[in-house]
């Protein structure tokens, strides 16, 4: 008969059926206060499952209370009073989070929104529970419905309680805090891990694991939504800025501060996220940087939406216990979801050598549909290509057979053919590991399955992505260092020992289209001598960069000259500017170029001072003045050396090897800075720039030798200045201090000449 | 931009020696024996122009003058492989075609006779040039032809164009004439090393004796042919101008290089080290290993010197040392303190001096076994013990005055004398140099 009845209403139709009856039962029951076990402990799962009945009444704030006592016939009054006193407050708490929980849904997080409809299913399948108790023992003669068995049952409710309650009191606790919803959702989701780390550990708590688990997936549904769309399509999905990173303010693709500024990551992240929040945030940047190189290159779009892939969902990934899902792995062809293709494709990044010599990215034909292949031999990647699918993810990674293959050389020529090109076959797949079998998520520590679920395809991605990036701007990047290694460094001595020359013998004042001129007529003449620069990948010596730095730099090259019009000092005026394009100008940035330029003014002063002497040491002078002048030059050009040898070579060949091992745009930018920092210190822009200062100081007494100087005043002043500078290295070296100073003292006064 | 260098090829030493050293540079740069550019050489980052200039069909023409004044070495080119490399308006051969006779004095006047038409070849090429920066002499100091016609032309040149560098390559007589039908070979480099001294800007002294030994001691041939020297000859020569045509941060020219080694206008004769020292595959059998300080200490080694001096006396007043190959830039730094700390070297009392160290490219289309090889400069104050010999040898003949009548039409007695004495306060110079009061030399 309880089957025709609603469960709610299953009390009320008892004691109607009952009174109906006019049992003494009945009559005991509503009328002298005392009741039947049974009677009450049905009462009781009902005030559970928040309905009030004739015991227990709501008061006005919604809260149980006991009508009057109750008197059971096997029970002392206390002890059945306080045992429903024990009922109540359970049946209070319950309530007080179920009312808490429903305010949570007006938030305008869509975690929590999300979390706290998971408490309220959480507390909705107990109260089921509740109601399959009750069925179970109704009729029951050999296990009836009695208060103790609630009680017992009621465990399991109360453990409930305490870990609902445990987590919305830290979760009120951050909210007080913080009023910002990054940190607060960053807070939930980190207390809803750390519990189920916690809980793993604990073998009895079952009931905690799988309540925390619950929580933690559905909270992660719409944070997983966010993650993808970045992770994917590199875009901020987040609306009420929940997640946490954010876009700080709109900065142009093109603009410095881009890389740098553009998004900014919350002081607090997931920590399942938190080893990888760097990688991260590269991710989509770099699509976003990708996708804005192919339309600058006219990639049209009509092309593009030819070029669709399936994506990984990683929210299926994460949530699909069953689903094999390891989608960039090699080895093996791997189904996600159910997904039907049209025109089955694979296409593949080769790795085999082409007969161009340059980057192919080239398709394979494939018999099957719906698979992500990573073809075994080559570790190469391979990717389903669904050309329905509108929304477009990293189209120049996944390319497509014949029928585009003309996109293909477009997309090959566009990015890799400007100043050089890539002579050998770049891989851009990572090897992975054969993948395990994933197991039910309460039996995989959680730390486990974040990673196999979430963070290792995260990982996956940002290695296809951001290794893309960085080979797609290689060959320009390049080409651009050279240029700035050949003119700002002097490495293409020929070209600056010219410049200067002419600078020098021209007596160039401030004017800066004299400068212009001079400079453009040495460019010209620069390019006319081919001269290619060979890159070799030191650890695959297969991967040869090539180019002309020269090429374009007749048009990219002006030279400043910052109001000075004292031609003594006009090489500290001088900027050489180079116009850099987007994106390696964000490499290649102001500071950046601001060191380039202190090393060219320093080269210009080396190459002043030994020009000075060349011309008095070819000209008949006295003997002494010609041992003073070569005296000197040693000076010179030891100077020069360490910069080269000891500074220039010996930073670029490390630069060389850093550069071919950076896995994004990030590390590339750093390898750079690095670089160039390192420049800054060994030549003492940035420390021990009283040394510089005393170098500079010989320098410009190089300049000032005439032949009718006093050879010996010259000589006593230039020794003694050299002695002063030696003692000044030698006293940082004593101190452990400018170490690299070393390679200076030893090459000056390597006969010992100066030593006292 | 390309500091353009005319190279003369004088006598059948010069001559043979060039024809090597153009094989060399040819094959460095990628140009076959016509002067097209192979096909393979596409790698650039050369400056061909330096040494080539390119005709209207872009084949690359050596800038060279190749002069003598008896055909046969001359012919030996024109019909050779080569024969189409060369400028044929810049080969000279005596119309009289009888040579200098191994005299001085005859090919000095000989040349004095074509003055016009040898300069005239060195003015256009020189005006071909944008930005000429010097001239390379390639002869021998013992002969006729190499001797006095390659003195005649270091005065004119000097005259001509004062502000050009003139650098030699130089090869000097075995010591005491072992094995020299030339009789009057003490008398040919007397009045031939005054010109080097006084009208050169650097001398490369390339000495027989030193050849020699180097190529039946250290290579292992019995009997070289003269290719077999010149050919190790040609290596050197093509090694000093690496700088040059592979374009680096410093020594760009050759005004650079010089100014780096010589300290005095006459004190400029300079030695020449090479290691790993290779002619043919067939002496590559035995590959040494190289490393930066391997070639830095086998460079001071003398048996790796191309001059008979005893190094290991006297002292370096300066060392440039052109490293090429697979090199670390880190290692300079290291194999500068270790000779340092070893004392490997010894330098000049009275002044500073180091050890230069060029890191230059190798040629891209020249295999070689060797991860790194190297070249030494240097000038070194023992250089005088050969000059001392060459004058004793002279003086042994001259105070008889054995053979002087073979020079009575163009040479006076004064002239030998006065080329004596250039020679002996240039001996003097050298062992002033050794002294830390060099400063107050007073130089004639």
């Amino acid at each position: 008969m309880f089957a025709a009845f609603d469960h709610n209403n299953l009390f009320s139709h008892y004691a109607n059926h009952l009174e109906a009856k006019n049992t003494l039962a009945a009559q005991s029951v509503w009328k002298s206060k005392l009741t039947t076990e049974h009677q009450l402990a049905r009462e009781v799962l009902n005030m559970l499952r928040g309905v009030p009945g004739e015991v227990f009444f709501m008061n006005q704030n919604g809260m149980f209370e006991r009508q009057f006592l109750v008197a059971l016939s096997q029970l002392s009054p206390s002890a059945s009073n306080n045992s429903l006193d024990e009922f109540i407050q359970m049946s209070n708490r319950l309530r007080l989070i179920d009312q808490s929980n429903k305010t949570g849904f007006e938030s305008p997080s869509s975690v929590y929104q999300a979390f706290h409809s998971s408490l309220s299913n959480i507390i909705n399948h107990y109260r089921n529970k509740l109601v399959e108790f009750e069925k179970a023992h109704l009729n029951s003669k050999s296990k009836p419905l009695t208060l103790l068995r609630i009680r017992i049952k009621m465990r399991e409710v109360g453990r409930l309680v305490n870990i609902v309650e445990a987590v919305l009191d830290k979760k009120s606790n951050f909210e007080k805090k913080s009023e910002n919803w990054a940190d607060r959702v960053t807070n939930l989701l980190t207390t809803l891990y750390i519990g189920l780390q916690t809980s793993q550990s604990l073998s009895k708590n079952h009931i905690e694991h799988q309540v925390l688990w619950d929580l933690f997936l559905d909270s992660m549904t719409p944070y997983l939504t966010m993650i993808e769309s970045w992770t994917f399509d590199g875009e901020l999905t987040d609306q009420c800025e929940e997640f946490f990173l954010t876009k700080t303010t709109s900065h142009s693709l093109e603009s410095q501060e881009y890389w740098t500024k553009a998004y900014q990551l919350s002081k607090l992240t997931p920590p399942f996220l938190d080893s990888i929040k760097h990688q991260f945030v590269v991710i989509g940047k770099s699509i976003n940087l990708i996708r804005h190189i192919e339309r600058n290159n006219h990639v049209e779009d009509e092309e593009l939406s030819e070029v669709e892939v399936i994506r990984p969902s990683l929210t299926e990934a994460f949530l699909e216990p069953d689903l094999v899902i390891n989608l960039f792995e090699e080895n093996q062809f791997i189904p996600i979801g159910s997904i039907k293709y049209n025109s089955p494709r694979r296409f593949k990044l080769n790795g085999s050598h082409s007969p161009s010599s340059s980057l192919k990215l080239s398709p394979t034909h494939s018999t099957s549909s719906s698979f992500i292949n990573i073809s075994p031999t080559n570790s190469n990647i391979t990717i389903a290509v669904n050309p329905k699918i509108i929304d477009r993810n990293m189209s120049v990674m996944h390319q497509f057979d014949d029928d585009h293959h003309r996109l293909n050389d477009e997309l090959y020529n566009l990015f890799f053919s400007f100043q050089g090109n890539i002579v050998s076959q770049i891989k851009t797949s990572v090897p992975l590991k054969q993948r395990p079998i994933v197991p039910p998520p309460t039996k995989m520590p959680i730390q486990h399955y974040m990673h196999v679920r979430l963070t290792k395809h995260i990982i996956n991605q940002y290695e296809r992505v951001g290794t893309f990036l960085v080979q797609l701007i290689m060959p320009n990047l390049i080409n651009d260092i050279c240029l700035c290694r050949s003119l700002y460094l002097g490495q293409s001595g020929d070209v600056m020992d010219m410049f200067c020359a002419r600078a020098f013998n021209d007596q160039l004042g401030a004017d800066r289209a004299e400068w212009n001129s001079m400079l453009q007529d040495i460019l010209r003449t620069a390019i006319e001598n081919n001269r290619h620069v060979e890159l070799v990948n030191p650890n695959q010596s297969d991967q040869i960069y090539k180019c002309d730095p020269f090429k374009n730099a007749f048009e990219r090259m002006s030279i400043s000259i910052v109001a000075n019009n004292n031609s003594s000092q006009m090489i500290d005026s001088i900027v050489l500017n180079c116009n850099v394009e987007w994106p390696m100008n964000l490499i290649l940035h102001s500071d950046a170029m601001n060191t380039y330029n202190q090393v060219l003014r320093y080269n210009m002063r080396i190459k002043k001072a030994r020009n000075a002497l060349q011309d008095l040491m070819t000209n008949a002078i006295p003997h002494d003045l010609s041992l003073l002048c070569f005296e000197l030059y040693h000076f010179v050009i030891n100077v020069q050396k360490y910069a080269i040898d000891g500074v220039l070579e010996e930073v670029w060949a490390e630069f060389v090897d850093r550069l071919f091992l950076v896995g994004d745009f990030d590390e590339l930018k750093l390898a750079h800075d690095s670089y160039l920092n390192k420049i800054k210190v060994q030549c003492l822009f940035s420390k021990a720039t009283f040394v510089k200062s005393r170098i500079i100081e010989i320098l410009d007494m190089c300049c000032c030798i005439e032949p009718d100087c006093n050879v010996e005043d010259v000589q006593i002043s230039f020794r003694a200045s050299v002695r002063l500078l030696l003692s000044l290295i030698k006293s940082k070296l004593n101190q452990g201090m400018h170490i690299h100073l070393d390679g200076l003292a030893i090459r000056l006064n390597y006969n010992h000449f100066y030593d006292d | 931009m390309p500091r353009e260098i005319i190279t003369i090829q004088a006598g059948q030493c010069g001559n043979q020696v060039g024809q090597e050293f153009w094989k060399q540079l040819t094959l460095e740069h990628g140009i076959n024996n016509e002067g097209a550019l192979e096909d393979y050489a596409t790698q650039g980052g050369d400056r061909k122009d330096v040494f080539f200039y390119q005709a209207d069909d872009e084949h690359y023409i050596p800038r060279a003058v190749l002069i003598d004044l008896e055909p046969r070495v001359i012919h030996g080119i024109r019909n050779g492989p080569y024969r189409r490399l060369y400028n044929e308006e810049n080969i000279y051969i005596s119309k009289e075609g009888g040579g200098a006779g191994n005299n001085w004095g005859s090919g000095y006047t000989q040349a004095e006779q074509v003055h016009e038409e040898l300069m005239e070849v060195l003015e256009r090429e020189a005006d071909n040039s944008d930005s000429l920066e010097g001239f390379v002499l390639l002869h021998s100091v013992a002969g006729g032809t190499g001797s006095g016609v390659g003195s005649y032309l270091l005065e004119k040149i000097n005259d001509r164009f004062p502000k050009k560098l003139v650098t030699t390559y130089s090869v000097f007589p075995s010591s005491s004439g072992q094995g020299s039908d030339v009789t009057v070979q003490p008398y040919n480099s007397m009045l031939t090393l005054k010109r080097l001294t006084l009208n050169a800007d650097a001398v490369i002294v390339l000495d027989n004796t030193a050849l020699n030994q180097i190529v039946v001691d250290r290579l292992h041939i019995q009997n070289p042919s003269i290719e077999q020297t010149n050919s190790l000859i040609a290596k050197v020569i093509a090694a000093t101008t690496t700088t040059l045509r592979y374009p680096g941060y410093m020594n760009n020219d050759l005004v650079g290089l010089i100014a780096s080694l010589v300290p005095t206008p006459k004190c400029h004769f300079l030695m020449t080290g090479y290691t790993p020292l290779t002619i043919d595959k067939a002496n590559q059998l035995n590959v040494q290993k190289t490393s930066v300080l391997d070639v830095m200490r086998r460079l001071l080694q003398p048996k790796n010197i191309m001059v008979s001096c005893p190094t290991k006396k006297g002292c370096y007043i300066s060392i440039l040392n052109i490293i090429q190959g697979d090199v670390d830039p880190t290692q300079v730094h290291k194999s500068l303190h270790m000779i340092r700390k070893r004392n490997l070297a010894r330098f000049i009392p009275w002044g500073p001096a180091s050890i230069q160290v060029v890191l230059a490219k190798r040629s891209p289309y020249v295999q070689t076994t060797n991860r790194v090889n190297g070249l030494m400069m240097a000038n070194h104050t023992s250089v005088s013990n050969l000059f001392q010999q060459m004058v004793n040898d002279f003086n042994t003949m001259f105070k008889k005055k054995s053979f002087i009548h073979k020079f009575d039409k163009a040479v006076d007695i004064s002239e030998f004398e006065d080329s004596r004495e250039v020679v002996c306060n240039l001996i003097n110079e050298y062992k002033q140099s050794e002294q830390p009061d060099y400063v107050k030399f007073n130089s004639v």
